[in-house]
């Protein structure tokens, strides 16, 4: 199977997302999964399941958000190459990392 | 007093068992800070058999990363982690140690986190918080290779 590449995938979701967004993702090793966050003003007041299926399975975009495929149909079966990806309201990834997301 | 891979295993069981302990008495701020330190003993002994010195940050995902954990979680695993993970990496901070537990709902309900729950919304989220905890220690310590 062809190796996806984390840049790529960061490229993607950021299509998705827009400039706004903090996206940190890459492979923890050689032969290991994609994994990784990103941090939107979208995800606050959305519980995690819902936020999970857009980022894997797609939405139809709202006020923040544009339109999306999600991570399986942008990548189909290479999707498999990603493993934990979390999402993080700007609130959230601030008591996460202990530094606002506009300065990380 | 050097700390390795076996102690950060042996302190993750010790403090999940603890965090039940708390849970199961009430003490539902002990158990929500004890769950996530759990959280972080079993990524900090996955990171020390990778690269043997300490990382005094606390931060769950980060340390996530560099101890390789996703390399342990397989994909029929992997939305349990995200749902475990995720509770645990949202709501847990070291510095919660200082909390009081009214403290700790005001913080929640910023989060939006305990949203809905009728009832004692600290003891919902102390369960919420040992059982992702359970899931996240328990694969790793049964993945666990001496």
């Amino acid at each position: 199977m062809e190796k996806l590449d984390s840049k790529t995938v960061a490229e993607a979701v950021r299509e998705w997302v827009g400039a706004n967004a903090l996206i940190e993702l890459s492979r923890d090793s050689a032969e290991g999964r994609i994994t990784g966050w990103i941090v939107h003003e979208a995800f606050a007041k959305v519980d995690r399941s819902t936020r999970q299926t857009w980022l894997w399975d797609g939405m139809s975009g709202n006020q923040l958000l544009k339109p999306w495929k999600g991570l399986r149909g942008t990548f189909g079966e290479l999707a498999t190459q990603i493993g934990l990806v979390l999402s993080f309201s700007p609130t959230e990834y601030e008591n996460a990392f202990g530094e606002s997301a506009q300065t990380a | 007093m050097l700390i390795g891979a076996a102690e950060y295993k042996l302190a993750a069981e010790e403090h999940l068992k603890a965090a039940w302990i708390c849970h199961r008495d009430g003490s539902y701020l002990s158990c929500h800070y004890l769950s996530g330190l759990s959280v972080e003993c079993i990524l900090r002994a996955y990171r020390w058999r990778i690269a043997n010195e300490f990382d005094g940050r606390h931060v769950l995902p980060r340390l996530y990363k560099a101890a390789k954990f996703d390399d342990v979680v397989s994909s029929s695993d992997t939305n349990a982690m995200v749902a475990s993970f995720g509770i645990i990496a949202e709501r847990w901070a070291n510095g919660h140690r200082y909390a009081s537990p009214s403290k700790l709902v005001k913080y929640l309900n910023e989060l939006e986190s305990v949203r809905n729950v009728k009832g004692d919304k600290l003891k919902k989220h102390s369960l919420e918080m040992y059982e992702a905890a359970e899931f996240v220690v328990g694969l790793g310590i049964g993945k666990w290779k001496s």
